[in-house]
């Protein structure tokens, strides 16, 4: 917001550009800027804002809680029904319509009008922001003639009509960010059909999350669409894909963020070729993809016949990686490749955010791997001599992937996720029987992924070595249900305030909890039990206060 | 210190650092040149002034915000508000509109935002009806507006 708004009580100038002195014409500017106006008036209420900070308020109550969620739309509709000059508002409003998330089937009375309306009031906007999915169609594992087909029937032309309405030419030109979730097969064909891909230059943002294929042919087909789709896009900064056969060729130098989940990859020689070209990549995840089953088949590989490519991973590529703007980091095992392939091959200079996620998190893509040795693992990441401003170990590894040297080695660290076992081994000296001063002096956000039996919280200010501050008993009950099996046993969980005022955050969350339907549980959970613990009130008159506030569920840095 | 004058005569003594939360303030001060006369805020009241002096004090040591921040802030959730923060906003809706309006003037984003989230908050969730009982807004709309949000709403409902 620019200063100087002009509202209905008088005008204010332009602020001058900034210069290092004054000059006759600024302090003459900076004069009148100071002449008097009419002060506020004497019942201000919300129609004495003027509409660009009206505008900007609807914006922020129509975004949803957390990013990569979609918009809500409705919301917007009922600001735009409060009275003439909200609705003037609203409608004049381009980012409130630019996002175009599909109706689905059954979501309201009438989805063809509403899609009407969604476009009527989208066409203000330059570019859109468009998701399209389908219901799943009901699946027969019995083949029985007594079943209504009329219905799946209907279903499916209904699909096919409101995808081909959606996809008009004028949507498709402004496209900017395009949203593809499941589409069956038989509505895939048609919609392909559609998709005018020379009209899609514009796109800056690909996101592909299928989440089930139908069967190769299916996979193949929107393997292939995606592949059209990079092409089309002229400045592509984001692509995320989920279970597509990836083609080199979608690989474009222009890539900011690239997500890349249970795909085939090419061979490993190619798909290195084509990472080095990222040289603008600011963020990779690369989570539990799988390479081809045999060097340039293109077929999808059976998980379990590939061992021996995958320990041999290391000797795959023979030059390093060089991502020289990647700051993100993010690495789930791959099926047949583990984390120490990716990280021994990579160089990364600035480097600031290194997640490293474990396969036992979800427990449907478990890796046929067993996992990797310390050396495997950490060597290579020690190796890297990285300063990590985020750090995210938080899998339940065993003692063979402690790498307390690598964990103590990054004293920038401002945002760490540890298993508790992990942290509790950081922590705590065994040979002297004490804890360790925390090894992150700037931390400011800790989050423990807690062992599934126990949960207590022991808070210590090291200075004085004042003891617990919270303990189980204090802990809110709505703990034992956000855990399942709740925790029954005792333990503890010490940190150690070593600066003398610090206020941190703490989260406590279960494993294997990273399924959307948790996530917005553990979301409202994180408003309704918080809970501020203070350290040291009134404990002698050289140590201040340090503070910590903590939360049940995952912090937002790990549900990306 | 820094000396300001507010709509109705009250002058604020404070630290530079404070008052140059304020970019209107801080490119005042880069223009004009340090002075002993005090600045004039002809938009802001003294109870409002004083609210706002209150959040630069306590912020004053805050890092300046990215330039990129709404984009690329996805740590917190979108309408998060700080503890001290939802304590200091928690006055009438005819403070809270002032404070919008003086951050606004004085340019202090990050005030701004947090009476912006404030009230996108109390909006949330809310039916219009709700939301003109709230801030006491009069339902203006012609007989054809609200016929035409009517059918809105009838294509809307659940099924």
């Amino acid at each position: 917001m620019r200063p100087g708004w002009q509202n209905n009580r008088g005008q204010t100038p332009s602020i001058p550009a900034r210069s290092p002195g004054p000059t006759p014409r600024r302090v003459r500017h900076a004069k009148r800027n100071l002449a008097p106006k009419q002060p506020a008036g004497p019942h201000t209420t919300i129609e004495s804002l003027p509409v660009e900070l009206l505008q900007q308020i609807f914006l922020l109550a129509t975004r949803p809680e957390y990013p990569n969620v979609p918009l809500n739309t409705m919301q917007a509709y009922r600001l735009a029904q409060v009275c003439r000059i909200w609705r003037a508002a609203a409608l004049a409003y381009a980012p409130l319509w630019s996002r175009l998330a599909f109706r689905s089937l059954g979501s309201v009375c009438n989805r063809v009008l509403m899609t009407h309306l969604d476009f009527e009031r989208a066409s203000i906007c330059s570019t859109l922001d468009v998701s399209l999915y389908c219901v799943p169609e009901p699946l027969y594992i019995f083949s029985d003639a007594a079943i209504d087909r009329k219905p799946i029937a209907d279903t499916r032309q209904e699909q096919r009509v409101y995808l081909s309405h959606a996809l008009s030419p004028s949507v498709q030109t402004r496209i900017g960010v395009l949203r593809i979730g499941p589409i069956p097969s038989s509505v895939l064909e048609p919609m392909a059909e559609k998709l005018d891909f020379d009209a899609m230059q514009g796109l800056s943002e690909v996101y592909f999350q299928q989440g089930t294929y139908e069967g190769n042919n299916h996979r193949a087909q929107c393997s292939s669409i995606v592949e059209l789709l990079c092409a089309a896009a002229q400045d592509l900064r984001v692509l995320s894909l989920w279970g597509v056969i990836l083609s080199p060729g979608s690989l474009s130098s222009s890539l900011r963020v690239l997500k890349i989940e249970f795909c085939v990859l090419p061979e490993p020689p190619v798909w290195a070729d084509a990472l080095s070209g990222l040289t603008h990549l600011e963020e990779l995840h690369l989570l539990a993809c799988m390479l081809p089953r045999d060097p340039g088949a293109a077929g999808v590989p059976d998980h379990f016949s590939i061992f021996a490519p995958a320990l041999q991973g290391p000797a795959l590529v023979s030059n390093p990686i060089l991502l020289p703007a990647l700051q993100r980091l993010h690495v789930r095992p791959f099926i047949e490749l583990w984390d120490s392939f990716i990280l021994s091959h990579f160089r990364c200079p600035t480097l600031q955010a290194l997640h490293i996620l474990s396969p036992s998190q979800d427990p449907g893509t478990r890796s046929v791997l067993p996992p990797p040795s310390y050396e495997g693992l950490f060597v290579p990441m020690l190796g890297q001599g990285w300063q990590l401003e985020e750090l995210a170990l938080d899998f339940q590894g065993g003692a063979k992937l402690y790498a307390p040297g690598f964990i103590r080695s990054q004293q920038h660290a401002r945002r760490v996720a540890l298993s508790e076992e992990l942290f509790t081994r950081l922590m705590w000296d065994p040979l002297r029987g004490t804890a360790h001063d925390s090894p992150f002096p700037s931390l400011e956000e800790l989050a423990l992924c807690m062992d599934s039996t126990r949960m207590d919280a022991l808070l210590v200010h090291k200075s004085t070595g004042v003891s617990p501050v919270v303990q189980g008993d204090h802990l809110p009950s709505l703990l034992s249900r956000v855990f399942s099996p709740p925790f029954q046993g005792r333990s503890s969980v010490q940190y150690h305030v070593s600066k003398p005022r610090q206020e941190l955050n703490l989260y406590l969350y279960g494993s294997g909890r990273d399924g959307a339907a948790e996530l917005h549980k553990e979301s409202e959970l994180l408003q309704s039990v918080e809970q501020r613990i203070k350290l040291l009130e009134g404990v002698g008159t050289s140590v201040v206060a340090g503070s910590i506030t903590m939360y049940v569920g995952r912090p937002v840095w790990l549900l990306r | 210190m820094i000396n300001l004058t507010t709509s109705d005569n009250e002058t604020f003594t404070v630290d530079k650092k404070v008052a140059e939360k304020s970019v209107l303030i801080k490119n005042m001060l880069e223009d004009v040149g340090e002075s002993d006369q005090a600045i004039p805020l002809p938009n802001v009241t003294a109870s409002v002034l004083k609210k706002v002096l209150e959040w630069c004090e306590h912020h004053k040591d805050d890092p300046a915000p990215p330039e990129n921040e709404d984009k690329d802030d996805t740590r917190k959730r979108t309408t998060d508000i700080s503890e001290w923060d939802q304590k200091f906003i928690a006055v009438d809706q005819e403070m809270l509109f002032e404070i919008i309006l003086a951050a606004n003037y004085l340019d202090i984003k990050a005030l701004l935002d947090v009476g912006c989230k404030t009230v996108a908050n109390m909006i949330k969730g809310k039916t219009p009806e709700e939301i003109r009982k709230l801030f006491n807004i009069v339902n203006d709309f012609t007989p054809e507006e609200e016929a035409q949000i009517k059918k809105e709403n009838e294509w809307a409902e659940d099924r």
